[in-house]
């Protein structure tokens, strides 16, 4: 292969990287660009398996989007299934070893895509997947996956993927579906059609037919014929569009022909989604629907999900603590006094409890997406809102996780992989942070009840108004400044018909997304636990105690750090230690802010709501110290500081699921973001509000 | 029936055979709408009015939304027969 080769490279192909050329391309484009309208032949003539990078055949599964090749491929690979993103991009690509008859088969799922021409990067990196333009070289094997129900789009799709000229295995969904319309497709007589491409039908809600389908992948690695009327194509030395665009009519004529010999016509008639699409689409009846939908999403995922997270957050955390100290006795009497001890109960146990209690929420709000995605209501509730959420350029998806937000943060950026366009789930990640979350309800009410009893009420009102406006200001920032592409394009899409989800399915998908977030985030949570443990164990003189028996955390290297960090919040009114080492413990959770403040002021609030803290001794000394920092204007400097504590990075757990969702990057990227929005609101807050508070 | 106003998917009568006449919409647009089975000649049939003009229109077993300005911007006929 020579260098005049790439200089060659039109299209799409010319935009990328030169992809390696080894061995296997000897027989992949011998024939490229030959016209084969004549006869079906093996298109695919490799003498034997093509190796990549570790020696494993690489299967691309591609397909429309909402064909259930998502949930093929979980049944197929189970827990194996590993999200990553696409190398340089934040696009969520699935990918799993399988072993099948003791041979190791690399298997990777791509973004659900219309077409192989991409309008976002998303469909970009299918694209690139099967069309080998990602670096990896062309796949060994496509699975395509082909939806009954939209046969004729599904046809048009699948010959422009045959064209590539890769061995392709047909996987038929939702063939139970199309037999109640009516047009049920046989797989043999659909093979036949297609000239002999093997057509395995399967069901990822429930796995049946995944075993046949690896099966035909294993019988075809050596080639599948092309069918007639298709020409094959030299993705090397080809103008991507205009084979793409250029072949369009042929490829319906084919896709004609295909369902002319399924002997298929369109069979048209008042579907059963058509009429519960009456309701969930109608105009006013719709919109209705959607909200009182997302009101018990928003209701599971706090309601529903508290009890269980007070249990875990207090019983279990019981039964650990105890454990541990069961453990340490056996030790010895001294043990239990350790540092050590004080490690593993402040610092690991308090993690492992952390992670805990975002159990509860983050199952609920995988069980209840995966209901609205397999049922097919999601893809309806992007149209029901799409012209709501079109004044942001967002997906009218987006509502979701940012009204999940208001509950609890971390359920929310879960739900932004229901978006499709990696660039809007960043964009709606980067925004969902800023959605008051009920754990800074607390701060809200305490200090409201401190500074403004009578108006307390308005106060926290006031805040979730904030959150709002934030929300769009924010959106917008990001949209000029880093989201520069994003867009509201023309809405069409496909819309999947109405179907009941399967539990099984649903309970494994369920536990494989929980394992996800627990193996992805406890990491970064244990870690920056023990970090926070380690600051506070460490005294920051000879009098102040010895390491992990610090008696006030003001001693501590902590309270070393927060009173060095207080001055910088002296233009927001609240140049004071208590304050910044609330602020840096909220930066672990908003839950602690309160009970930190307490700690630093030595009160035990003892069992009192959030009013009776306010309005109690802990209240009078935060107006003490607010009213101290700000030179009297403690009611304004309190604003500002729930304007902080409102914008600024929710919990480390959020951190930690931005990290493990898009990139550390992102995460970071998100945090400064908080920090940068909460100090200059805080300043703004206070500078203008001294004047009148 | 009044032409003074085109006839289009946003403004055609419902659970009718209608043939596309045109998609007035940008060009990598109009190749997707293309891709989704949507080009001059397909008869379609809209199904179902959503809000702000939206329209689900029919492809034989398929079923595909538009929002309110790309349903404007595709004219069609009453199909033949």
């Amino acid at each position: 292969m020579t260098s005049d080769h790439y200089d060659h490279r039109r299209g799409l192909a010319a935009l990328l990287p030169a992809r390696r050329h080894d061995d296997h391309d000897d027989h992949d484009g011998h024939d490229a660009g030959a016209a084969n309208h004549h006869a079906a032949r093996p298109c695919c003539d490799v003498g034997g398996r093509r190796v990549h990078d570790g020696g494993m055949p690489r299967i691309v599964f591609i397909g429309n989007p909402n064909v259930g090749k998502s949930s093929l491929f979980n049944a197929i690979l189970g827990a194996r299934a590993r999200v990553m993103n696409a190398p340089g991009t934040t696009v969520l690509l699935e990918e799993g070893v399988y072993v099948h008859d003791g041979v190791r088969w690399d298997l990777i799922d791509t973004p659900g895509t219309y077409s192989l021409l991409p309008l976002s990067p998303d469909e970009e990196v299918a694209a690139k997947a099967v069309t080998g333009m990602d670096g990896d070289g062309a796949p060994d094997l496509i699975v395509t996956v082909v939806d009954a129900t939209n046969i004729s789009r599904a046809l048009y799709f699948l010959a422009t993927v045959l064209e590539l000229g890769r061995p392709t295995v047909v996987a038929l969904t939702m063939n139970d579906l199309a037999a109640r319309q009516g047009a049920r497709i046989e797989p043999a007589q659909l093979s036949r059609a297609l000239d002999g491409v093997p057509v395995v039908e399967v069901d990822g809600r429930t796995g049946a037919g995944a075993g046949a389908l690896m099966d035909a992948v294993g019988a075809h690695l050596s080639g599948t014929p092309l069918p007639h009327g298709l020409t094959r194509v030299d993705v090397d030395d080809v103008d991507l569009r205009a084979w793409v665009e250029g072949g369009a009519d042929a490829r319906f004529d084919w896709a004609a022909g295909v369902l002319a010999r399924l002997d298929m016509h369109a069979r048209d008639r008042v579907t059963v989604s058509d009429r519960i699409d009456r309701v969930l689409l109608n105009p006013v009846f719709g919109v209705i629907a959607f909200l009182l939908l997302m009101l018990g999403v928003f209701e599971a995922t706090t309601t529903l999900a508290g009890p269980a997270q007070d249990w875990i957050d207090g019983t279990v955390r019981g039964w650990l603590v105890a454990g541990v100290d069961r453990l340490f006795a056996i030790a010895g009497p001294g043990a239990a006094d350790s540092w050590f001890h004080s490690l593993v109960v402040d610092g690991l146990v308090d993690g492992v409890v952390t992670i805990g209690t975002f159990i509860p929420p983050m199952g609920i709000m995988f069980i209840l997406l995966s209901l609205l995605e397999d049922s097919g209501y999601l893809a309806r509730a992007a149209f029901v809102m799409d012209r709501a959420m079109r004044c942001m350029g967002l997906d009218g998806r987006a509502f979701l996780p940012i009204v999940i937000g208001f509950g609890c943060n971390l359920p929310a950026l879960a739900a932004t992989r229901t978006l499709p366009d990696s660039r809007q789930r960043v964009l709606v990640g980067m925004l969902v942070p800023f959605s008051s979350c009920t754990a800074r309800l607390s701060v809200y009410l305490v200090l409201a009840y401190a500074f403004f009893r009578e108006q307390a009420g308005l106060v926290v009102f006031m805040m979730y108004m904030c959150s709002i406006v934030l929300i769009l200001l924010v959106g917008i920032l990001l949209r000029r400044v880093r989201f520069t592409d994003v867009r509201p394009e023309p809405f069409a899409m496909s819309l999947p018909p109405y179907q009941v989800p399967r539990i099984v399915a649903l309970v494994r998908s369920v536990l494989m997304r929980l394992w996800g977030f627990v193996r992805g985030a406890s990491t970064i949570i244990i870690s920056m636990l023990v970090v926070m443990w380690l600051l506070q164990a460490i005294p920051a003189g000879a009098a102040a105690g010895s390491f992990a028996k610090v008696d006030d955390v003001h001693d501590s290297v902590y309270g070393v750090v927060a009173d060095r960090v207080a001055p910088v919040f002296a233009p927001a009114g609240f140049d004071d230690w208590h304050a910044s080492a609330a602020l840096m413990t909220g930066f672990v959770a908003k839950e602690v802010v309160v009970a930190s403040m307490a700690q630093s002021y030595s009160i035990d609030t003892g069992d009192e709501d959030e009013q009776q803290q306010g309005e109690g001794s802990l209240g009078a000394a935060m107006r003490a110290s607010f009213d101290e920092s700000s030179g009297d204007h403690g009611r304004a400097a309190a604003i500002a500081f729930m304007l902080f504590t409102l914008a600024y990075t929710p919990c480390l757990a959020t951190v930690a699921e931005l990290r493990r969702q898009y990139s550390t990057r992102i995460a970071m990227q998100s945090v400064g973001l908080g920090l940068v929005v909460a100090y200059i609101l805080a300043v703004v807050a206070f500078q203008t509000l001294r004047w009148v508070l | 029936m009044d032409t003074s106003y085109p006839l289009t998917v946003e403004n055609c009568p419902l659970d009718e055979d209608m043939a596309i006449t045109a998609i007035d919409v940008d060009e990598r647009h109009r190749f997707r709408m293309l891709e989704l089975g949507l080009r001059a000649g397909t008869v379609i049939r809209v199904v179902q009015r959503a809000n702000f003009g939206g329209r689900v229109v029919a492809r034989g077993t398929e079923r595909i939304a538009l929002d309110g300005r790309t349903a404007s911007r595709i004219t069609v006929a009453p199909a033949a027969g």
